[in-house]
């Protein structure tokens, strides 16, 4: 005879499995996943038959790769000779649906029953609102050299630099958008009920209304703050599960380096956006950097032959579809020699060869 | 395709899933150590940033478990400071010694017995999925079912056997 618990747990242990197998299917619908995240979130008993029944899927394959049986021999088989490996429980236990709380019924479980109350009245709110599907998506990319603006619906402005790619998605509780490669100018249109996120790859910014950028370089991302404030969450926090989460105000910029504290300093926001106006603003910078934004915005690309060129730096203002500008303010002087080609701009230091 | 999100969240999870599961199974064996190990990860799931566990909830609690339970080796090597390294190691997930592999080719003894007790019809969809690699459509047009029929028989399937094992499991350890 089972006992109440027994019950509990091996209707739990069969929705984690369905849970298993639903999620190994080739599509899996948004409102699955987020009903997932709903049962993981009711119970650590959830978690733990999840996880079990996680760790044997896997093993099954191993063991199925070493099962030489015949399929068609089993299903000759039939049902009618079906043994039950153990006895079918009574109709009580639910078999799709897990029961609703089951948590309650188990005294190991040591959670404050207030402190689970809040919770499970934040998450039903919350997750409640997700089951509503995702509105719009949308991608926009960028080529060399190309720009453009994108308006949302929430009336927010994109303005997506040269060689980017980003991905709208908004629904009734987030505006998220997606930057997988370069850089974007945001105007947030204010709306406090539902915050603006940009994702990138190293960093999570968090707005409400305000305008800023964000330069998503393969070494890190730069947050610039224009107007209000943002928060920046480095993505390696949220994985270390320890959010600690960074405010920049207008005026300052934020650098997130993985596996390097974020660091915000006072910035020349003109000189962040300037490329909004096909400007490229150096103060001080190595010319391998200078080189390698021209290159962000043309198909010509600028190359450096020696380190010592390479280290030198440079302060100016260029047009950034003019990297002829920047060959002529360094050859002037004779130090620097240029070949050009239709593919490409060598520059080498006139005393090497 | 994948949508552009889920390569972003996939890019965060870069631990081959076959070594992460393999861990995993090893801090599981042990009743009581799940139980401890599944009540911590889920605390911290309700901590996880809510888009990001809806996005991928499979995906992060497997990773927050595993984090958890590399910790937890951390810990368990400095409160054991007198035991043999090798069995350190494998309280560390770090490689498989002769003992972890001996559980883990026991695991694979049980769960072989438990899928040869399973009826024939649930054992062929598992052998379909998981030894022939064909999708749950193709199984569905294979038997002549339902899609739907061959999620329950393959769900069925997998939790006859964590039933099969679990049982044995308490049997050989004594436990009521």
């Amino acid at each position: 005879m089972k006992s109440m618990d027994d019950k509990v747990t091996i209707a739990i242990r069969d929705a984690a499995a369905e849970w298993v197998v639903r999620m190994g299917a080739t599509h899996v619908s948004h409102a699955e996943k987020s009903e997932l995240a709903t049962w993981l979130r009711r119970s650590p008993m959830h978690v733990k038959e999840y996880l079990l029944a996680e760790v044997q899927w896997q093993q099954l394959s191993e063991v199925a790769q070493a099962d030489s049986s015949d399929v068609s021999a089993l299903l000759a088989q039939g049902e009618s000779s079906v043994v039950e490996l153990l006895p079918e429980r009574s109709g009580t236990a639910p078999e799709s649906a897990p029961p609703r709380w089951p948590s309650v019924l188990r005294r190991s479980w040591r959670i404050p029953a207030a402190a689970a109350a809040v919770l499970l009245l934040f998450a039903a709110t919350h997750i409640a609102a997700r089951w509503i599907q995702r509105i719009d998506s949308n991608s926009y990319t960028t080529g060399i050299g190309e720009q453009r603006q994108i308006v949302l619906d929430d009336g927010s402005k994109i303005e997506l630099n040269t060689r980017s790619r980003l991905r709208v998605a908004f629904d009734d509780v987030t505006r998220d958008v997606y930057l997988q490669e370069g850089e974007a100018f945001f105007e947030v249109a204010k709306d406090v009920k539902r915050p603006f996120r940009v994702l990138g790859e190293t960093a999570i910014v968090r707005a409400i209304g305000t305008q800023f950028n964000v330069y998503a370089r393969p070494t890190g991302t730069v947050v610039t703050v224009v107007e209000g404030r943002v928060t920046v969450v480095p993505v390696a926090d949220v994985l270390a599960l320890e959010t600690r989460p960074v405010e920049v105000d207008a005026g300052s910029s934020a650098q997130i380096i993985p596996s390097a504290n974020t660091k915000v300093a006072s910035a020349r926001v003109s000189t962040a956006i300037a490329w909004r106006q096909r400007r490229l603003v150096f103060e001080d910078e190595s010319l391998a950097v200078v080189a390698s934004e021209f290159n962000r915005y043309n198909t010509r690309q600028l190359k450096i032959l020696d380190a010592a060129l390479a280290a030198q730096r440079i302060s100016g203002t260029f047009d950034a579809n003019q990297p002829n500008s920047l060959v002529e303010f360094l050859t002037q002087h004779g130090e620097v020699r240029a070949e050009t080609s239709p593919a490409a701009i060598v520059l080498s230091s006139a005393s090497v060869r | 395709m994948p949508r552009a999100d889920e390569q972003w969240l996939a890019k965060l999870f870069h631990v081959p899933e076959r070594k992460l599961l393999r861990h995993l199974a090893s801090r599981l064996r042990d009743g009581t150590e799940a139980e401890d190990l599944a009540q911590e990860a889920y605390l911290r799931l309700l901590r996880v940033d809510d888009v990001l566990l809806i996005e991928n909830p499979r995906s992060f609690a497997l990773k927050v478990a595993t984090n958890v339970a590399y910790e937890w080796g951390r810990l368990s090597r400095n409160r054991r400071i007198h035991l043999d390294d090798q069995i350190l190691d494998e309280h560390q997930g770090a490689l498989p010694g002769p003992f972890e592999r001996a559980a883990h080719s026991q695991d694979l003894k049980l769960l072989n017995q438990a899928l040869a007790r399973l009826s024939p019809v649930r054992r062929a969809a598992l052998l379909l999925h998981k030894r022939d690699g064909l999708t749950y459509d193709q199984i569905a047009a294979h038997l002549g079912i339902s899609v739907g029929m061959v999620a329950k028989h393959l769900a069925k399937g997998l939790s006859n056997c964590q039933q099969f094992v679990t049982e044995m499991r308490e049997r050989q350890g004594g436990k009521p």
